[in-house]
C-alpha cells in the first residue's frame, strides 16, 4: 500500500519526520517496505497483512497515525458515514426490496429525477452480495482529471485514465471502498441483476482477456449477459469511453471468500479484490458513494441524481466483544491498567462499556475484531510489544530430548564427514522426465512451477551425480560428497507418497592430495566406498560382511525397492550389501554410459543406502520397519544407535601367522575370508588381507591372496601348537572348500 | 707397609693413565676407539696383564698396586665412555643432518570431510532449543490440506495463503508450506503441557531468485501449557538469539499477522551485517526480520482437543537459510542446493 504523506496529510496531521514515523508505524504492525523519496513528497510503501482490510487506504492509515500521535483525524468532503434512508427501488429477490437514500446536506446539487427511476437493482443472491448501492450520474463530462489528483493516483501507483474512472480508484484509495463505474447508455436494459455465474458463461473483462467463468463466481449481469465480474473488474463492453454521458456508480459490499476464490481461480488480482477478499466495511459504501459524488460535482465531471439506490436487506450491526481485562494481562504477562485499555479501545473506534469485563462493540471496518483474543492483540500492539517483558516459562519443565531418528541421521553425519566425505543438499523436486533412463515412477507435482521441478525425487542418486557433474563442470573434479534426505515413492492414485529416509555416497577423483602421490593410491574406487560402508555400519552396530556381486542380486519387483535399478551401476563392478537377509545398500562404480551421461571427466563411484532399513535393523526393527516421521505418545523412546558396550582389552598376547591363499579367480575374496573364518574358531581375532597377487608363478586364472591371521585366547597365552592346530583346520578348509593351494 | 713400592711402578702407572686418555680423546670413530678399549681393557690389554704382573710383586704391595690398578682401570673405562658418548652424540648429529627434508613442503593427506552448513546450523539450533526442555520432533513433508491450512485456522481462499502458495500432489496432498504442521501432530498425540520443536523442508511455489527457494528448510517451534504468556515467547527468543547470534544481540518484535497466532509479532535482531547502522541487507532499517510468532489462536487449540480457556501456547517459525544466511554473511540462497564444493567446505 503505497501512502504519499501529502495525500496522507489532508487526514491528520504528521509533525515527526517521515522516517520516524516509519518506525513508528512498524512497531504497530505496518512496516514500510520502502520510503520512497519521490520529488518534494514522501511515499511510505506499507506491507499491510491480510487481517487489516481498514489499513488498504489513506484514511486507515490515517487513523493508525492519529492514534499513535495523538492527532485527530478529519474526514473528507462529502464523506458521510451514516447511510441515509429513501424510498425503494432495488430488491433481492425473495426476499426483502432495497431502499434508495435521498442525499443529505452533503449532496452538491438537488436532482431533478431519483436514481431509483433509471435503474433497477435486483440482487439473486444476498449471501454473496449483502449490500448493492448504485447512483446514477448524469451530464457525464469525460476528460482528464485534475493535476492534483493526478499526481496523487500515481504517487499511490494508479494510472490516471480519466475524470470518472479516476474518481473512482481515488475514493477506493481514499476510503478503501472499491467502486465500479458502468457507462449506463451501454447496459441494455435499465436492470442490474446480481447472480451465481451460469457454467461456461465468458465475460470480457478490462484488460481485453475472455473469462470463462463457473457458478461459484458472482457476476453483475444487465439482465442478460454478465457485464463485471462482482468486486474484481469490470467488463468491457460497459466501459467508461470519451462519449460516456450517464454514468452507473456501484459500490457493493460482497462475501470475501467468494471474491478470494473467485481471484485466484481467475489469477486477476486486482486492486478491488484486495480490498473485497480481506473484508470490507459493509457500511462504507453509501459513505464512498457521496464522497464519489462530491468530488465530481467538484470537478464539473458529473452530477448524481437523488436517491442512491441500495440495496441491504440484513444490515450489519457493528459485533460486541467480551473482553476481560484480567485475561488480557494473563495471556501478555504483562499489567496494563483497565482504564489504559478502555482509552485504546476507544481510540480504535471501539465503543466500550466499562465493568469487570468490557463490553466492546467493534467497529464494522475492522472484521478482523471478533474475539477476545482480537482485543487482546490490539491492546498489545498499541500499548507497544516492546513493552512486554521478556520472561521465562513458569511452571512444570520438560525434559529437552532429540527424536531418536534425528539422533541417528546426526550420527550418520558425522561418521559420514569423519571419512571425508562433504555433506551436500539438494533439491527433492526433480525433473519428473527420468534423466537416468529408468523410466521409474516419480511423484508428480499437479501444479509445478517449472519442468525442472515437477516431480518429486525417488532416489538420491541423480541428485548426488549431479553434484559431481556441476562440479566437474566448474573443473573440480575431486569430489566425496553424500546427502541424507527422503526420497518419495509414489503411492498410486491419490495416495500419499511414501517418505523414506535414504542415504547416497558419490565418489569421483583424487582422494589423497599433494605431490608424489602415485595415481594409484590418490583415487578413490570400490573398495574406498565398500570403507566407507563398514565404517558407517561399524557406526551402527552393524555387520557389513554378507556382499553380493549386484549382478548375482535377485531383481527387483518392479518399483517396489527403495534402491535404484541395477543398470545405474557398472555389472563388474557393483555389489548388494545385505543385512540379515534384507538389502539395505546398493554401491559399485558408475555405469559407464551415465557417466558419459554426466559429462563426468573420471570414473564415479555411488552408493545408495535405504537408510530407513539400516535404522530398523540397528534398533533391533528389522524389515523396513517405519522409523521416520512418528511422534511418539510419550518423549525420549528407545534410541536407534544404542551405546556399544566395552569389550575388556586383551591380557594375554596374540599370535600371528601368514597365509597365501591360490585360488582360481571365480573363488570371490569374500568367500575365502568367510572359510577362514568358519574354520578358524573362536580364537581368531583378525584376518587382514594384505596381498592380491596375479602372475607368475601363480597359474593363469589363479589369484594369491595373502592373510595376516591374528589368533587370541581370552583367558591364557596361546602355544605355539595351538596356533598350528589352528592354521591346519583353516588350510584344509581352504583347500577342500574352496580348491586353494596353500603357499607358505 | 707400602715402602717397597718403587716410584717407576707408580710413575709407569700414571703413565699408563695418560697414554689411554689421549688414545681415547684421539680416537676418531667408533672403531678406533674399540681398538683403544681393547688394548688397554681387553683381556690381553695393558691394564690385565698388569693385574697378572700382581702376583710378582712383593706380598706386603700388593693390596696397595691392586687398589692403584683398579683405579686405573675405573679411570680408563671412564674415558673410554666418555668418548664413545661423545662420538656417538656426534655421529648421530651427522646422520641426523644426513636426514634433513625440506619442512616447508606443502602438506600431503585428504581433504576433511564437512556437514552442510544447513544440517550444522538445524543442529545447533536444536541443542539451544533442548537446553530450554524442548522435545525435538520431526513429521512428514507430504501433509493433508487440511491438516497444514485448515487445522492452522487458514480456511480454502484465505487471503493468507497467498504467501504460502504450494504445490499441490492430488488427491488432497500438499508439500507442506511450514513446519508448524508438525505442532498439529504433537498437539493431537499428547496432552500439555508440552514444549516441542522440528525442522526439515518446506515448500512454497516461489518463483528461484537469490532469496527465494521453492524447497528450503525451516523450523519450528511450540509450547503449551497452563499460564503461558507472550512474554514468555520473548523470552524463549530472545535466549534463542543471543545463543545464536552472540550475547550482544538486540531483539525487536513487531505486530504482524499469521491466521494461527494472535496476537502474532515478528521478531528482528539488530542487523549482524551492520551493526544496525544500516545497509543493503536491511533495507537501511538497522533490524533484520528473523521469525514470525505469536500465542496460538484459540481456534487452533480447539482443532486440536485443547481448552484454549484453560491453556495458553506459543508458537514460532524461522527460514533456516535466512539465519544462515546473516550468519555466514551468504547472499544467495541457491548456493545451498547446488553443491559447489568451494562453497560447502567453505561454510
Amino acid at each position: 500500500m503505497r501512502v504519499p504523506l501529502e495525500w496522507l496529510r489532508e487526514y491528520v496531521d504528521i509533525d515527526i519526520a517521515p522516517d520516524v514515523l516509519a518506525e513508528r508505524l512498524a512497531g504497530a504492525g505496518l512496516p514500510a517496505e520502502e520510503v520512497i523519496q519521490a520529488g518534494e513528497d514522501v511515499v511510505l510503501d506499507l506491507e499491510v497483512t491480510s487481517n487489516r482490510p481498514d489499513c488498504m487506504c489513506l484514511l486507515g492509515i490515517a487513523r493508525e497515525v492519529g492514534l499513535l500521535l495523538s492527532h485527530p483525524v478529519r474526514l473528507p468532503d462529502g464523506y458521510a458515514e451514516r447511510p441515509r434512508t429513501g424510498r425503494h427501488t432495488g430488491r433481492t429477490r425473495r426476499t426483502v426490496a432495497g431502499r434508495t437514500s435521498r442525499r443529505g446536506a452533503s449532496a452538491p446539487v438537488a436532482a431533478p429525477r431519483d436514481a431509483g427511476d433509471r435503474v433497477r437493482i435486483e440482487v439473486e443472491d444476498p449471501a454473496g452480495c449483502p449490500r448493492f448501492t448504485a447512483a446514477v450520474i448524469e451530464d457525464v463530462r469525460i476528460g482528464p482529471s485534475p493535476a492534483w489528483m493526478r499526481r496523487r493516483l500515481e504517487a499511490a501507483g494508479v494510472r490516471a485514465i480519466n475524470t470518472v474512472v479516476d474518481v473512482t480508484n481515488y475514493v477506493m484509495l481514499e476510503t478503501g471502498q472499491p467502486m465500479h463505474a458502468f457507462d449506463c447508455d451501454r447496459l441494455g436494459t435499465r436492470r442490474l441483476l446480481v447472480r451465481r455465474a451460469h457454467p461456461g458463461e465468458t465475460l470480457e473483462t478490462l484488460d481485453g482477456v475472455t473469462r470463462t467463468l463457473d457458478p461459484d463466481m458472482l457476476v453483475i449481469t444487465d439482465g442478460t449477459r454478465p457485464v463485471s465480474l462482482a468486486g474484481i473488474i469490470g467488463g468491457r463492453d460497459t466501459e467508461i469511453g470519451d462519449r460516456t454521458a450517464t454514468v452507473l456508480l456501484e459500490a457493493a459490499y460482497w462475501h470475501a471468500p467468494t471474491i478470494g476464490r473467485t481471484a485466484r481461480r481467475l489469477g486477476l488480482r486486482t486492486e478491488a479484490a484486495a480490498r473485497f477478499e480481506r473484508g470490507a466495511d459493509p457500511n462504507a459504501p453509501p459513505a464512498a458513494q457521496s464522497r464519489a459524488a462530491w468530488l465530481l460535482a467538484e470537478m464539473s465531471a458529473g452530477r448524481a441524481l437523488a436517491g442512491m439506490v441500495d440495496v441491504y436487506p440484513a444490515p450489519v450491526q457493528p459485533a460486541t466483544v467480551r473482553l476481560r481485562p484480567a485475561r488480557a494481562c494473563a495471556v501478555l504477562g504483562t499489567e496494563i491498567a483497565p482504564a489504559e485499555m478502555v482509552r485504546i479501545l476507544r481510540a480504535l473506534g471501539c465503543r466500550v462499556t466499562p465493568g469487570r469485563t468490557l463490553s466492546v462493540q467493534v467497529p464494522t471496518f475492522r472484521p478482523d475484531l471478533v474475539a477476545e483474543v482480537d482485543l487482546i492483540e490490539e491492546l498489545a500492539r498499541v500499548y507497544g510489544y516492546d513493552r512486554v517483558p521478556a520472561t521465562l516459562p513458569r511452571g512444570d519443565t520438560t525434559p529437552g530430548t532429540m527424536a531418536p531418528v534425528l539422533a541417528a541421521d546426526r550420527a550418520v553425519r558425522d561418521t559420514l564427514a569423519g571419512c571425508g566425505l562433504v555433506e551436500a543438499l539438494t533439491l527433492t523436486l526433480v525433473r519428473s522426465a527420468p534423466q537416468l533412463a529408468d523410466g521409474e515412477p516419480r511423484a508428480a507435482i499437479a501444479n509445478p512451477l517449472t519442468q525442472d521441478h515437477d516431480a518429486l525425487r525417488r532416489s538420491l542418486v541423480p541428485g548426488v551425480l549431479e553434484v559431481l557433474a556441476t562440479n566437474a563442470a566448474r573443473r573440480i573434479g575431486d569430489a566425496h560428497i553424500f546427502e541424507l534426505g527422503r526420497i518419495f515413492v509414489p503411492g498410486g492414485d491419490g495416495h500419499r507418497p511414501w517418505e523414506r529416509r535414504s542415504l547416497a555416497i558419490a565418489l569421483m577423483g583424487r582422494w589423497r592430495r599433494g605431490w608424489n602421490v602415485p595415481a594409484e593410491h590418490a583415487s578413490v574406487d570400490l573398495h574406498h566406498l565398500r570403507w566407507i560402508l563398514d565404517v558407517l555400519c561399524e557406526e551402527l552396530a552393524l555387520s557389513a560382511d554378507d556382499v553380493c556381486p549386484l549382478s548375482a542380486a535377485p531383481a527387483d519387483l518392479a518399483g517396489t525397492s527403495p534402491l535404484g535399478p541395477a543398470r545405474w551401476w557398472h555389472p563388474g563392478r557393483s555389489a548388494e550389501l545385505r543385512i540379515g537377509g534384507h538389502p539395505v545398500a546398493r554401491y559399485g562404480e558408475v555405469h559407464p554410459d551415465l557417466v558419459a551421461a554426466s559429462k563426468l571427466p573420471h570414473r564415479a563411484y555411488v552408493a545408495e543406502i535405504d537408510l530407513e532399513a539400516l535404522y530398523g535393523l540397528a534398533a533391533g526393527r528389522p524389515g523396513g520397519a517405519r522409523v521416520s516421521d512418528e511422534i511418539p505418545p510419550v518423549p525420549a523412546p528407545r534410541p536407534i544407535i544404542t551405546a556399544r558396550a566395552f569389550t575388556a582389552l586383551p591380557r594375554y598376547p596374540e599370535i600371528e601367522r601368514d597365509l597365501a591363499a591360490v585360488v582360481p579367480d571365480a573363488v570371490a575374496a569374500g568367500r575365502v575370508e568367510t572359510i577362514i573364518r568358519e574354520a578358524a574358531g573362536p580364537w581368531l581375532e583378525a584376518a587382514e588381507l594384505f596381498d592380491v597377487y596375479a602372475g607368475p608363478p601363480i597359474p593363469a586364472g589363479h589369484r594369491s591372496l595373502a592373510y595376516r591371521v591374528r589368533l587370541r585366547a581370552p583367558d591364557r597365552t596361546l602355544a605355539a601348537d595351538d596356533a598350528e592346530e589352528i592354521l591346519t583346520r583353516v588350510r584344509i578348509a581352504l583347500r577342500t572348500r574352496a580348491g586353494a593351494e596353500l603357499r607358505e | 707397609m707400602a715402602g717397597q713400592l718403587s716410584v717407576e711402578d707408580l710413575q709407569r702407572i700414571a703413565e699408563v693413565g695418560q697414554e689411554a686418555e689421549r688414545a681415547c680423546a684421539g680416537a676418531s670413530s667408533e672403531a678406533a676407539l674399540e681398538e683403544v678399549r681393547i688394548r688397554y681393557l681387553g683381556r690381553q690389554g695393558v691394564i690385565a696383564q698388569a693385574f697378572r704382573a700382581l702376583a710378582g710383586a712383593p706380598a706386603e704391595d700388593r693390596p696397595r698396586l691392586g687398589q692403584l690398578l683398579n683405579a686405573l682401570k675405573a679411570d680408563v673405562e671412564r674415558a673410554v665412555r666418555r668418548r664413545a658418548e661423545s662420538l656417538a652424540a656426534e655421529t648421530g648429529l651427522t646422520r641426523l643432518a644426513e636426514e634433513r627434508i625440506d619442512v616447508t613442503l606443502p602438506g600431503r593427506g585428504p581433504l576433511p570431510g564437512r556437514r552442510h552448513v544447513l544440517s550444522r546450523t538445524m543442529q545447533e539450533m536444536a541443542e539451544i532449543f533442548i537446553g530450554l526442555g524442548f522435545e525435538v520432533v520431526e513429521g512428514p513433508e507430504v501433509e493433508a490440506d487440511h491438516d497444514n491450512f485448515e487445522r492452522l485456522n487458514m480456511p480454502p481462499y484465505h487471503p493468507a495463503r497467498d504467501a504460502q502458495d504450494s504445490f499441490y500432489l492430488g488427491g488432497g496432498w500438499v508439500l507442506r508450506t511450514h513446519t508448524t504442521v508438525v505442532d498439529v501432530h504433537v498437539m493431537e498425540r499428547r496432552t500439555p503441557p508440552m514444549r516441542a520443536i522440528s525442522y526439515g523442508h518446506c515448500y512454497r511455489r516461489d518463483p528461484v531468485d537469490a532469496s527465494h527457494s521453492p524447497m528450503f528448510q525451516q523450523l519450528d517451534g511450540f509450547m503449551v501449557g497452563e499460564g503461558v504468556r507472550f512474554s514468555d515467547l520473548k523470552g524463549v527468543l530472545l535466549h534463542f538469539a543471543r545463543a545464536f547470534f552472540g550475547p550482544d544481540t538486540r531483539t525487536r518484535f513487531a505486530p504482524s499477522y499469521f491466521p494461527f497466532t494472535e496476537p502474532s509479532a515478528e521478531m528482528a535482531i539488530g542487523c549482524v551485517i551492520c551493526g544496525g547502522r544500516g545497509c543493503a541487507v536491511c533495507k537501511r532499517s538497522g533490524w533484520v526480520e528473523i521469525l514470525g510468532c505469536g500465542m496460538f489462536h484459540p481456534r487452533v487449540l480447539e482443532l486440536s482437543g485443547i481448552d484454549p480457556e484453560r491453556y495458553t501456547a506459543f508458537a514460532w517459525g524461522m527460514g533456516v537459510e535466512r539465519l544462515a544466511m546473516l550468519r555466514h554473511r551468504i547472499d544467495d540462497i541457491r548456493l545451498f542446493y547446488e553443491g559447489d564444493l568451494r562453497f560447502l567446505r567453505q561454510v
